[in-house]
C-alpha cells in the first residue's frame, strides 16, 4: 500500500538567501573581531530580501520575504515600487536563479535519503518521499513525519508536511492543510481534500480560471460534480488530476538517482607489507579505474586510495586535482608520495581506488605530441598537472599567485594567494599600482637603523644598519607616504616582534596573530640612498626613528 | 676553411636534432636586449640549458657582523635557510619578462595556444611584485663591452668579458607609463620546504611545456644535482635561470653559462644629486642603480665565435681557442 510523505517549504528561495547573508555576516564579524567599523551592520534577520526577475525588460519581484511582505510588497510588483514601500528598511536585492534553486532542492532531497531511498523533488519548493514500509524503522508514521520535518527544520528551513496514500493528496494537504503536520489515512483522501482550495491540485491556470468563473472554490465542490460533466466542461486533465489525488490512477514520479562513484577493488591472496608490490597493485587499479572513467566519459576531480591492513585501521589517502583527468600515470604521481608514508602494519590484503568527484572530460586527440591543450580557466593541462604534482608532494599551500590590493603601505600592497587545490585559479584583486620607483627586495618588517644627518643642511651622511656602517653618497627624496585616516584596521608594529596574519612572501618567520589595538601611525618619509659600495637602499623616517625597508638588488 | 666550418656546424646541429627526436624544434636563443652580450653569445641566451647568475654578495650571518663575499664563507650552522644573500632580482625579472614576451610572440603561431607562465621557485628569488610590473628593464650603460684577457689578436674572447647595466628610465623611455601587468599575472611563486623538494620542483617545472622561464634558488647545489638540472633543461624548452650566492664561484657546476653580477660602484665623475622627487628616476644617469656583469664560463659550442679578420685576411681562431679552454674546465 503506497504511502507518500510530502514536504512543502513555503519560503525556500528566500530562506536560502537569508542563510547565506547570516553566514557572511558571521564570517565578517570573526574577521573584524569586534572593532567598530563605522555604522553597525543591520542584523541579518531584519534585512528584507527581494528576488527579482526580468520580464519584458522590467524588473519584477519574483519572491519576497516575510519582512518585505509585512511592508506590503507582493509578488509581481516592480522593484521600484517595492523599494518605495520598504523605505528605509535595509534591503538585499538579488536575481532569482531557478536553476540554482532546483539544484539546491535536489541536494536537500539527497539529504533526506536517510528516511527513504525514493525521494523526488517537485519544483519549485516541494519534496516527495515514498515511505511505504519505512515507518517501521522510526517506530510509526507520526515519529517518521516528525523526524523528517525536524531534520529539514534543523537545516534552517521552515517546512510543512503531510502523509497520505497518494502523492498529489499528500502535496495538497501539506501546502494548504490546516495543520503543519498532518497524517491522512489511506482511503480517507477524499475527506481530507474536501475543504482545500482549488490551487491545492497542480492545475493549469486556464482550468482554474474556468472553475473560478463557475464559483467553485473548494475541491469538495469539484469532487461532487459528476464525472461526465467534468470531462466535457473542463477536459481530461482535471479528471486525471482528481483521479490521481484519490488514488484511482497511478502516478509516475521520478526519484532522485544515486550514482555511486566509480570504484575498483582488489583483494590480495596473502597480506603483504612490501611497498613496491603495493604500488604496482595501485598502478593496476588506477589503470582499471581510468578505463571505468573512460566508459562514462568523465575525468576524476578527486582520487581516494584505501589500503586495508589486516591488523590496523584502513589508510585513506586523498588527493584533489585542478582539472579532470583520467591519465593513470598522472594520478599515480599525485598519490605516490602519500602512499609512501602510510603505515602498513603486518600487511595489506585489500586495496580500493575510488573517484569520489568526477567531471565531464572530452577526449582529446593527439595527446602524444603535446597538441590540443585545452585551456581550463587560465591553467592549461600541463601546468595544471605540474601544480597538482607540487600540491601532492609539498602540500596544498606552497604555490602562490600574487594579487595587488588597495594599500599604500608598500609591504602590504601585494598579497599572495595560494593556488587552490582542485579548482580554477582564484580571481585576483587588481588594485592600481601607483607611480613611484620601488626596490626589487622589500622587507615585510622594516629593520631599524640609525642615520646621521648634517645638523645644518639636514643632508644624510651615514647609515648604520645590521651592525654595519654605510657612508651615504647620494640621497634622493623625500617621498611621503602619509597615514590613512582609516588606519584602525592596519596597524603595523614597527617595534615589537609580532608578525601579521597574512603570509608575507619575504620573511621566513612563522606568522602569529597581531594585537587588535588600533593605532595611528605617523607618516613615512622615504629616501633612496646610495652608499659607497654602490648599493641602493630604501630607507624611511617614521617620526624620529629611521628604518631600512628595501634594496635595489 | 670557412665553408667547411659552416658545414660542420650545420651537421652537428642536425645530428643533435636527430638524437633528441623531431618533436621539439630548435628554439632560437633569447635576445637579452643588451647588445654586447647578444653579440658575444651569438644571439642571446641559449634555450634548453642552465644559466647561472652568481651575485650579488655572499651569504651573511643573520646575527650581523660577518664578512661578505669571497672565499669559502658559510653561514653559521650550515642551514640553507639561515644564510641571507640577495640575488640580482632586477636582472632576473628583466630576463623573465623577455622570455615571456618572446614565448607569447612565438606561441601565437604555434600548435597550442596555451598561455605561458614564469615560475619563481624558492623564497629567496621572489622579487617584490612591483618589479614585475615595471615596464622597462635593464639597459646597457654608455660604456661598451670590455674584453677580458686579451692576446688573441682582434677577436673578443668570451671568458672574462664584462658588461655594465643600469636600470631603465621608465618614465621617459616612451613605453607608455611603464606599468605592465603581463609578467605579474603570469607568475607563479613556489615555496618548497627543503632543498630536495626545490630540486625536484625545478626539474618538474623545466619539463613542463607551458613554462616559459624558471627562476630558481640554486644555492648549495652539488655537481650531480646541477647535471640533473641540465638534463631536465634539455628536455624542456623554457629558459632556466639559477641564482647562486657569490661565494660559490669556485664550486664546480654543469651550467652552460656562468655569470658574476656585482653592484656597479659609484663612478667618480658623478655629480651631486639634482633636485628631484624620490618617486621618479631623475634624468641624471648617476641616480640609477647599476650592475656589472662578467661572463665567467661559457660552454663550448654555445657561443658563436666573434670573428675579426687579421692583417693577412685569414680569420682568427681566437674565440674558438678560448672556448676550447673552457671545455677543459
Amino acid at each position: 500500500m503506497p504511502r507518500w510523505l510530502a514536504i512543502h517549504l513555503p519560503r525556500w528561495s528566500v530562506e536560502r538567501v537569508r542563510q547565506r547573508l547570516v553566514a557572511r555576516a558571521a564570517r565578517r564579524a570573526v574577521a573584524i573581531g569586534g572593532v567598530d567599523v563605522g555604522a553597525p551592520e543591520p542584523a541579518p534577520g531584519d534585512v528584507a530580501i527581494l528576488l527579482v526577475e526580468t520580464v519584458a525588460e522590467r524588473l519584477l519581484v519574483a519572491r519576497c520575504c516575510a519582512v518585505a511582505s509585512g511592508h506590503g510588497v507582493r509578488v509581481g510588483m516592480t522593484v521600484a515600487g517595492a523599494r518605495a514601500l520598504l523605505g528605509a528598511t535595509p534591503t538585499h536585492v538579488e536575481a532569482h536563479d531557478p536553476a540554482l534553486e532546483r539544484a539546491a532542492l535536489d541536494a536537500l532531497g539527497r539529504a533526506l535519503w536517510r528516511f527513504t531511498p525514493r525521494v523526488a523533488a517537485r519544483a519549485p519548493d516541494g519534496l516527495l518521499l515514498d515511505v511505504a514500509g519505512c515507518e517501521r524503522l522510526f517506530g510509526g508514521e507520526r515519529p517518521l513525519l516528525e523526524a523528517a520535518v525536524g531534520h529539514v527544520r534543523a537545516l534552517g528551513f521552515d517546512a510543512r508536511a503531510a502523509l497520505a496514500g497518494t502523492a498529489s493528496a499528500a502535496r495538497a494537504v501539506a501546502r494548504f492543510g490546516p495543520e503543519p503536520l498532518a497524517a491522512v489515512a489511506s482511503g480517507a483522501e477524499r475527506a481530507a481534500l474536501e475543504h482545500l482550495p482549488l490551487e491545492a491540485l497542480d492545475l493549469e491556470p486556464r482550468t482554474l480560471g474556468a472553475l473560478h468563473e463557475l464559483e467553485l472554490t473548494t475541491l469538495g465542490q469539484c469532487l461532487a460534480l459528476s464525472r461526465a460533466q467534468v470531462a466535457t466542461r473542463f477536459g481530461e486533465p482535471l479528471l486525471a488530476a482528481l483521479d490521481r489525488a484519490l488514488g484511482e490512477r497511478p502516478e509516475a514520479i521520478e526519484c532522485l538517482r544515486y550514482a555511486p562513484p566509480p570504484s575498483v577493488e582488489r583483494e590480495l591472496e596473502g597480506a603483504t607489507d612490501d611497498l613496491e608490490t603495493l604500488l604496482t597493485c595501485v598502478r593496476q587499479l588506477l589503470d582499471e579505474l581510468a578505463a571505468r572513467l573512460a566508459e562514462a566519459d568523465v575525468g576524476a576531480l578527486a582520487l581516494l586510495v584505501e589500503l586495508f591492513p589486516t591488523d590496523a585501521p584502513p589508510a585513506r589517502e586523498w588527493v584533489a586535482l585542478s582539472a579532470p583527468s583520467r591519465d593513470p600515470a598522472h594520478l599515480m604521481t599525485l598519490i605516490e608520495p602519500q602512499l609512501e608514508r602510510v603505515r602498513l602494519g603486518f600487511g595489506v590484503d585489500r586495496l580500493r581506488a575510488t573517484a569520489p568527484r568526477t567531471a565531464p572530460l572530452r577526449p582529446r586527440q593527439g595527446a602524444g605530441f603535446g597538441l590540443g591543450a585545452d585551456l581550463t580557466a587560465g591553467f592549461d593541462r600541463a601546468l595544471g598537472e605540474l601544480l597538482d604534482a607540487y600540491a601532492g608532494r609539498f602540500g596544498p599551500r606552497r604555490a602562490y599567485l600574487v594579487e595587488a590590493v588597495e594599500s599604500h603601505l608598500p609591504e602590504r600592497a601585494f598579497r599572495p594567494r595560494p593556488v587552490p587545490l582542485g579548482g580554477a585559479p582564484p580571481r585576483l584583486a587588481r588594485a592600481s599600482l601607483g607611480a613611484g620607483e620601488r626596490p626589487s627586495s622589500v622587507l615585510f618588517r622594516p629593520e631599524p637603523a640609525e642615520v646621521r644627518t648634517d645638523p645644518e643642511s639636514g643632508a644624510l651622511l651615514a647609515l648604520r644598519w645590521r651592525a654595519e656602517e654605510h657612508a651615504i653618497l647620494r640621497a634622493l627624496g623625500p617621498e611621503r607616504l602619509a597615514t590613512t585616516w582609516w588606519t584602525a584596521l592596519e596597524p603595523v608594529e614597527l617595534e615589537e616582534r609580532r608578525a601579521p596574519t597574512r603570509t608575507d612572501y619575504t620573511s621566513l618567520d612563522a606568522p602569529t596573530p597581531p594585537p587588535r589595538k588600533p593605532r595611528v601611525e605617523p607618516s613615512r618619509d622615504y629616501w633612496r640612498v646610495q652608499d659607497a659600495a654602490g648599493r641602493w637602499l630604501w630607507i624611511f623616517r617614521c617620526g624620529a626613528r629611521w628604518f631600512v625597508h628595501g634594496e635595489w638588488a | 676553411m670557412k665553408p667547411q666550418r659552416a658545414a660542420l656546424e650545420s651537421l652537428t646541429r642536425r645530428v643533435r636534432v636527430l638524437e633528441r627526436g623531431s618533436e621539439r624544434p630548435e628554439r632560437p636563443p633569447l635576445a637579452t636586449g643588451w647588445a654586447g652580450v647578444d653579440g658575444l653569445l651569438g644571439g642571446g641566451l641559449a634555450r634548453g640549458v642552465v644559466h647561472e647568475w652568481l651575485g650579488l654578495d655572499g651569504p651573511r650571518v643573520a646575527a650581523g657582523g660577518g664578512a661578505v663575499g669571497g672565499g669559502a664563507f658559510r653561514a653559521a650552522g650550515g642551514r640553507t635557510g639561515a644564510a641571507a644573500w640577495t640575488p640580482p632580482l632586477f636582472l632576473l625579472a628583466h630576463l623573465a619578462r623577455r622570455a615571456l614576451a618572446e614565448a607569447d610572440a612565438s606561441a601565437g603561431g604555434g600548435a597550442d595556444g596555451a598561455a605561458r607562465w614564469i615560475l619563481w621557485i624558492g623564497r629567496r628569488v621572489w622579487p617584490y611584485p612591483r618589479t614585475l610590473t615595471r615596464g622597462g628593464g635593464l639597459v646597457e650603460c654608455a660604456g661598451a663591452l670590455a674584453g677580458g684577457a686579451h692576446g688573441l689578436g682582434g677577436a673578443t674572447p668570451l671568458e672574462g668579458a664584462r658588461c655594465a647595466l643600469e636600470l631603465d628610465d621608465v618614465a621617459r623611455s616612451g613605453s607608455g607609463g611603464g606599468v605592465d601587468r603581463a609578467v605579474l599575472d603570469r607568475s607563479l611563486f613556489v615555496d618548497p620546504p627543503d632543498r630536495k623538494g626545490l630540486l625536484w620542483a625545478v626539474d618538474a617545472a623545466l619539463r613542463c611545456p607551458t613554462v616559459a622561464a624558471v627562476v630558481a634558488d640554486g644555492s648549495n647545489l652539488p655537481l650531480p644535482a646541477s647535471r640533473r638540472l641540465q638534463l631536465a633543461a634539455e628536455a624542456g624548452s623554457g629558459l632556466c635561470l639559477l641564482a647562486r650566492p657569490a661565494n660559490e664561484l669556485r664550486q664546480l657546476s654543469a651550467a652552460a653559462t656562468r655569470w658574476h653580477v656585482r653592484r656597479g660602484g659609484p663612478s667618480p665623475e658623478d655629480g651631486p644629486p639634482l633636485d628631484s622627487e624620490a618617486g621618479e628616476l631623475s634624468t641624471d644617469p648617476a641616480d640609477r642603480p647599476r650592475w656589472d656583469l662578467e661572463l665567467l664560463r661559457c660552454r663550448a659550442g654555445l657561443a658563436r665565435v666573434a670573428r675579426a679578420p687579421t692583417a693577412d685576411g685569414m680569420p682568427t681562431e681566437g674565440g674558438a681557442a678560448a672556448a676550447g679552454a673552457a671545455a677543459g674546465r
